[in-house]
């Protein structure tokens, strides 16, 4: 730890930990360590986003040359008033200030960290908080205003609308955006006066064994690849049910292949439609890009989209939600893919992309001449470190 | 016109053909007045899934879920949620915060609420009493539940049994330290050497106990904390992604153990060529594998679980050789002490006949064998 230190506060941290804000985070921090700025990592000792149990023991432990510090974070107290201020805010109820404290103190907090980060505020440069909706990131930032930056990786819910997160943005020295529309999202829900800098996540090219992920798991044709958590809120059920009905009315030969957790369950009739693979690993990950026809990403609550980059980067086009401003805005730009509005949209959306092996190929280079150019890590660390150095501004 | 039911597989379709170089705003055009041309025609039949499961199977045949919930609730973390709350509400008792509506009768209202509670608790207590040992119970056997069902399926996504679970909690690891330490003896003692995939650390022992320099790197955290516990010097990286982060030419010696023998073979191939790459000029790479012409080196590492495969000592001297390495030499080794009277099974005669002598060989075998690789 020394004055020049940057700390970046993940409500969860590890190798095994699966999300975009925690491996947005650890790769920003690792690629600084390997450029020789002194980082580190503060965190609870924490990696299931259910439960918040005690899973790592607290403590000092170092993660690929990164130092990470572990807090006791409190057991979450999923009472009654809990639960029920939860259901009331994703109803886009009124809460008041008090109860939305409440809440937020019950979303992964870590008194022993807040303490730390009081007591040891002058021996870093700053605090990254990274995403915006956890207990960790509310306490944190108003334990070290002056040097704390949010990395919010906002998208449009009801719970970014929460009088506590304006006063938290306006608290902080400076935001660290992922896209522009986030931005513009941030400015509209907070004020027009948000400092910021659009940062986003530095990617490397690399190679994948398309061949390989398709002998170890028996998979031959055209297929349709999701990567990523399954849930409502990312609109799996939304690109499932899409898929079977264009297999249904079209009676292609195509699969939608699903990695990720948790597991869904299939529909009977589409069981030999619908391959879920499961959660993989890094390699296979990378090796499914390559394999795929094409990659779908249906969320409309994104802040940046790691998967649709990784995807471009092996040349695969992207079909993505139309009412996403995020991945819109990622496709718009690159034009390496399509998006799509509704089923309508989507079926020929499909239709085009498994056709036209040309156009795909031809959209998956351009997407990989946008990650390379807009994404690479030299752009990606000057943008990180002129934000620190500006506050945002 | 073209309705759902026409566009079949072998049958034409009405196909949107577009340029290879076709710009993303004129397909989505073309995409936007296509659809608005065939929506009419009944194309795009958009249907929630329970509705194509009947029109697919029969009424009959359709299992009644919900549409959202049922397709997307991963069970055990629900069921892993539903245990949050059962702990919240396990622990009954009378305490209830009292309150009243604003009002002139408020105080009075609060004071009557009071009075009855504790009036009440006693009584209440009695019963509370029983309801809260029998939740206790409940609630500790819910979470063993949820605890072995999450074990199996981790078990289950790893494609079978891990190293950690087939050594550690199953002990079926057999590790002869004589053999280690002889392959530590072959690394120079003032030179570092890594150890891929360091397990449980009896190489790094080996090393402390020969005096050489080894760092061990391991990407399973609970063979990490092993041996961290025994303070030897471990990274916790997967060890394909160490060597693909280490700069070319700059590892003075490697040594793996079973490499090749589990996994998918091509990470073999990948390994050693990664290996050709990043070990430094008059380098050193030892690999400590069974011996598949070994009877007891074959029925010893298939005691392991974990293990998939064999490779032949020739096939992987050529693999080295053909990374790149300046030589490779393969030595049968064993390292067997014999037994507490000294003797060793495979010593006991074998009556002479055809093949006898084949089969003592065979059964006499070393059971593991050394390559020694060199850049």
């Amino acid at each position: 730890m020394g004055a020049e230190t940057v700390a970046f506060v993940p409500p969860r941290y590890g190798l095994e930990v699966i999300g975009g804000a925690e491996t947005l985070v650890r790769c920003l921090a690792e690629e600084l360590h390997r450029r020789g700025r002194p980082v580190e990592i503060l965190t609870t000792c924490a990696i299931d986003p259910y439960t918040w149990k005690t899973h790592y023991p607290p403590g000092i432990e170092h993660i690929h040359g990164v130092t990470v510090r572990r807090f006791h974070n409190q057991s979450r107290n999923v009472d009654r008033k809990v639960a029920r201020t939860q259901q009331e805010i994703s109803e886009g109820k009124s809460i008041s200030r008090r109860r939305q404290e409440y809440w937020i103190r019950n979303v992964v907090t870590s008194e022993d960290m807040v303490r730390y980060l009081r007591e040891n505020r002058d021996g870093y440069r700053a605090f990254v908080f990274a995403p915006y909706l956890f207990g960790t990131t509310y306490q944190g930032v108003l334990a070290v205003k002056d040097k704390a930056y949010i990395i919010p990786c906002l998208h449009d819910e009801p719970f970014a609308h929460l009088s506590i997160f304006r006063k938290m943005m306006h608290s902080a020295r400076g935001i660290i955006f992922n896209s522009e529309p986030e931005m513009e999202l941030v400015r509209r829900l907070y004020g027009k006066g948000m400092r910021g800098r659009v940062v986003g996540m530095g990617f490397e090219p690399f190679t994948a064994d398309g061949r390989r992920f398709r002998e170890k798991y028996g998979l031959e044709g055209d297929f349709v690849l999701y990567a990523g958590r399954r849930d409502v809120a990312k609109n799996t059920f939304l690109l499932m049910r899409y898929f079977c009905n264009y297999v249904h009315n079209t009676g292609r030969d195509v699969k939608l292949v699903m990695i990720g957790e948790p597991r869904v369950n299939i529909p009977y009739s589409f069981r030999d439609v619908i391959v879920d693979v499961g959660p993989v690993d890094e390699r296979d990950k990378r090796d499914s890009y390559a394999a795929a026809t094409f990659l779908c990403n249906p969320s409309v609550q994104e802040s940046f989209s790691i998967v649709i980059m990784e995807a471009w980067l092996v040349g695969s086009a992207c079909l993505v939600h139309g009412d996403c401003a995020v991945t819109r805005h990622h496709v718009e730009r690159s034009e390496g893919g399509l998006w799509f509005r509704d089923y309508p949209t989507f079926h020929e959306a499909m239709d085009v992309l498994l056709e036209s092996e040309g156009l795909r190929g031809s959209m998956g280079a351009r997407g990989r001449e946008y990650v390379l150019s807009a994404f690479c890590w030299d752009r990606v660390v000057e943008s990180f470190l002129a934000a620190l150095d500006d506050g945002g501004a | 016109m073209m309705s759902a039911e026409e566009s079949r597989p072998g049958e034409p379709r009405d196909i949107l053909s577009l340029p290879d170089d076709a710009g993303l705003h004129a397909v989505m055009a073309e995409i936007e007045a296509r659809v608005a041309r065939r929506r009419e025609e009944g194309i795009y039949r958009d249907l929630e899934i329970q509705d194509l499961e009947r029109d697919r199977l029969g009424e009959a045949k359709v299992i009644d879920l919900d549409p959202v919930h049922d397709l997307f609730t991963d069970p055990l973390q629900e069921l892993s949620f539903m245990l949050q709350f059962a702990r919240q509400f396990s622990d009954i008792n009378t305490y209830y915060p009292i309150g009243a509506r604003p009002g002139p009768l408020k105080p009075f209202i609060i004071l009557v609420k009071r009075i009855i509670r504790r009036f009440m608790t006693p009584y209440m207590e009695v019963v509370f009493a029983k309801q809260r040992a029998f939740n206790e119970k409940l609630v500790r056997s819910l979470e063993a539940m949820v605890e072995i069902l999450r074990v199996e399926r981790e078990r289950d996504y790893r494609g079978g049994v891990d190293r950690y679970t087939a050594w550690v909690e199953m002990g079926l690891r057999r590790q002869e330290a004589g053999l280690l330490e002889e392959a530590a003896r072959r690394f120079e003692p003032e030179r570092q050497v890594v150890n891929l995939y360091a397990g449980t650390g009896d190489f790094l022992e080996a090393c402390a106990r020969e005096g050489r320099k080894a760092l061990g790197v391991e990407d399973d955290s609970r063979l990490v904390s092993m041996c961290q516990e025994k303070f030897l010097k471990v990274q916790h990286v997967h060890p394909l992604d160490f060597l693909k982060s280490c700069p070319v030419e700059s590892l003075p010696g490697v040594f793996m153990q079973d490499l090749g023998e589990r996994d998918d073979t091509r990470e073999l191939l990948w390994t050693v060529n990664a290996l050709a790459d990043k070990v430094e000029k008059d380098g050193k790479v030892a690999v400590l594998n069974h011996h598949p012409a070994s009877f007891r080196g074959v029925e010893e590492a298939f005691r392991d679980p974990t293990v998939l495969r064999l490779v032949h000592p020739d096939t992987m001297r050529a693999l080295f050789l053909e990374a790149g390495f300046r030589e490779a030499v393969v030595e049968a080794v064993d390292g067997r002490q014999g037994g507490e009277d000294g003797t060793r099974p495979e010593d006991a005669e074998i009556p002479a006949g055809e093949g006898a002598a084949a089969l003592a060989e065979a059964l006499r075998g070393p059971r593991y064998f050394l390559l020694e690789a060199r850049r």
